[in-house]
């Protein structure tokens, strides 16, 4: 219970300080008058929120599909088709607020298809190690187009692109709040419904079958859920990375195992890491903004570091 | 007992894996009733852990002749939770990806008691500690896995096995890499599960003689195929084990069972010094 509340506080605080801080300086008794934080800080707050929630949640269903809890949503390829959905949007100037996310979503989908479809050798299952191996090469092949793409694009273009594929939550707005919040749940139940036996894959397939698991509508339900979320955030904020590897794994040496509590975990754990994480990339060079990306991972790659120096030494796994 | 319907029934299943040239099994049965420890014995590669697969109803395609059925139930047509709470299987691999303590570990075998979004209730609390005195590792509940002994581990997988409260344990090779106490401890253990708790075992092995001491019925399997079946007395004959393994052996008697001592190969002898 003190677990939860600590989490609880931690999300509060992250909230409170996204609201109050800022580049523009908003006095305490106007916050709530204030059109900046109406409209432009609280609505960014709750996309960080619901986004890093998403990444979190994303992550640790994956890590326990993949059977590798040092798998980020991002390492299975989908990244690189919303970015090259992205970046295609923008080298054809494509007009409207929705263009670009949509075209992420769209490409991030397209990805997840030819994983998926590539996920499936020799049969009718899907093996994880093969979905690891088809979501990096995915992942490469949209990537080398993005770059080509970008390469011949106008200076302002590139730069556009460029930013957008570090991630970044300066597009929010209610409407994409609404959008999400009518959009995550239906993920996020089919991943909560599947915490249980997610439990027993740990334990590899078989044995999940033997202790009563459908381990192959299991494994579908669990990938397609997961990149559901990991596409949706994708769409409205870019590639933010780390988020959905390290959050987990923070969650685990807390929580423990037991995916009933770590997803919950996991979707606090990641909306308070992305919520601060914004704030510091909205402040830290105000008035210009850092990708909430560059923070991320100037964050998480030394605790992967670490991380995979704790994993890989043997012993006590975690 | 041999008028009560078969738990387990796998009738004349011949089964081939896609793209293999050989059957993997044929024309091979199997009856398993309550109160019953039956031993499948045979040489590597033989066609044992097929045979299960078979008969849990886990093969893909399914076999393409015989019939594979658990409690009068084609053992493809039972759903896999369904199944679980009638059958516990001690695998001969698996993975701890994350580390775990043992009351945990066990606890996961409720899963098939378990509703969807219903927590863990006193019963099933009840039934891993019940398992984990059977398997006499009530003292190991709060240990981790990883800092398990090879034999303490095996007890505790049956024991998760037994949290599933079947009626059917199959065992697959669960003394492999265990010393002499250990499998010995672990052969009483599954006897005693049969005769006090009137549990079924089918328990793959490649103990011969332990098997032929604590098993009522023996299934040796060859090439896929069943070379012998029946009591170990009847099937433990010199002609057979020597055949099925390719190898010279005695058999003596010891306390009623026939127990088999492989031979020194023919050599030529050696030099008077």
């Amino acid at each position: 219970m003190r677990r939860w509340l600590g989490l609880a506080g931690l999300v509060a605080l992250a909230l409170v300080s996204a609201v109050v801080l800022g580049p523009a300086h908003v006095a305490l008794g106007d916050l709530t008058s204030s059109e900046i934080v109406r409209s432009l800080r609280v609505p960014r707050a709750l996309l960080a929120l619901l986004v890093g929630g998403s990444l979190g949640v994303a992550g640790a269903s994956l890590q326990a599909l993949v059977r590798n809890p040092l798998a980020d949503p991002f390492l299975l390829g989908l990244s690189g088709g919303a970015g090259l959905g992205a970046v295609l949007a923008i080298a054809l100037h494509v007009a409207g607020p929705w263009a670009l996310p949509l075209a992420a979503f769209v490409g991030a989908l397209g990805a997840m298809a030819l994983v998926y479809r590539l996920g499936l050798v020799g049969g009718a299952q899907l093996d994880p190690r093969v979905l690891l191996l088809a979501g990096v090469a995915v992942g490469a092949f949209t990537g080398a187009i993005t770059t080509a793409i970008v390469s011949l694009a106008e200076a302002a273009d590139l730069r556009n692109a460029f930013l957008w594929l570090w991630g970044g939550l300066s597009g929010a707005s209610w409407d994409t709040v609404l959008v999400m919040v009518v959009y995550i749940p239906v993920p996020l139940v089919v991943l909560y419904a599947a915490a249980r036996p997610l439990d027993l894959l740990a334990l590899g397939e078989e044995p999940a079958t033997h202790l009563g698991a459908d381990v192959e509508p299991l494994k579908r339900r669990v990938y397609l859920a997961a990149s559901m979320l990991t596409a949706a955030a994708v769409a409205v904020s870019g590639v933010i990375g780390f988020v959905g590897l390290i959050v987990p794994h923070i969650t685990r040496l807390v929580w423990g195992h037991h995916h009933r509590t770590l997803l919950p975990a996991a979707f606090l754990g990641g909306g308070a890491l992305l919520l601060f994480a914004d704030t510091v990339a909205r402040v830290s060079v105000a008035p210009r903004e850092l990708p909430v990306g560059i923070v991320t991972a100037l964050v998480g790659v030394p605790l992967f570091a670490v991380l995979l120096r704790r994993w890989m030494g043997g012993g006590p796994r975690g | 007992m041999s008028t009560a319907a078969p738990l387990l029934s796998v009738q004349r299943v011949t089964y081939r894996y896609p793209g293999a040239s050989n059957d993997a099994l044929r024309d091979v049965s199997l009856e398993i009733r309550a109160g019953e420890f039956h031993a499948v014995l045979g040489p590597n590669g033989s066609g044992k852990t097929t045979l299960i697969r078979v008969a849990l109803g886990l093969a893909a395609p399914p076999p393409s002749t015989g019939t594979a059925e658990i409690a009068g139930r084609a053992a493809a047509a039972w759903s896999r939770r369904d199944l679980a709470r009638i059958v516990g299987v001690v695998a001969q691999r698996e993975d701890n990806l994350f580390p775990q303590r043992v009351r945990e570990t066990v606890l996961l075998g409720r899963y098939p008691h378990l509703s969807l979004w219903g927590a863990e209730r006193p019963v099933d609390r009840e039934a891993v500690t019940r398992a984990l005195e059977r398997c006499d590792a009530l003292g190991l509940a709060d240990r981790w896995i990883w800092t398990l002994s090879g034999g303490e581990y095996q007890r505790v997988r049956l024991a998760r096995a037994l949290a599933q409260e079947p009626t059917l344990l199959v065992l697959d090779e669960p003394t492999a890499s265990l010393d002499v106490r250990h499998e010995m401890e672990l052969f009483e253990l599954a006897r005693g599960l049969v005769d006090a708790g009137g549990l079924a075992v089918l328990m793959i092995t490649h103990h011969v003689n332990l098997a032929a001491r604590f098993a009522d019925r023996v299934l040796l399997l060859a090439d896929g195929q069943t070379a012998a079946q029946g009591t170990p007395r009847t099937v433990l004959t010199r002609e057979t084990v020597e055949r099925v393994f390719a190898w010279p052996v005695a058999i003596e008697p010891f306390d009623g069972h026939p127990q088999m001592i492989p031979l020194r190969q023919l050599r030529q002898p050696r030099e008077p010094a």
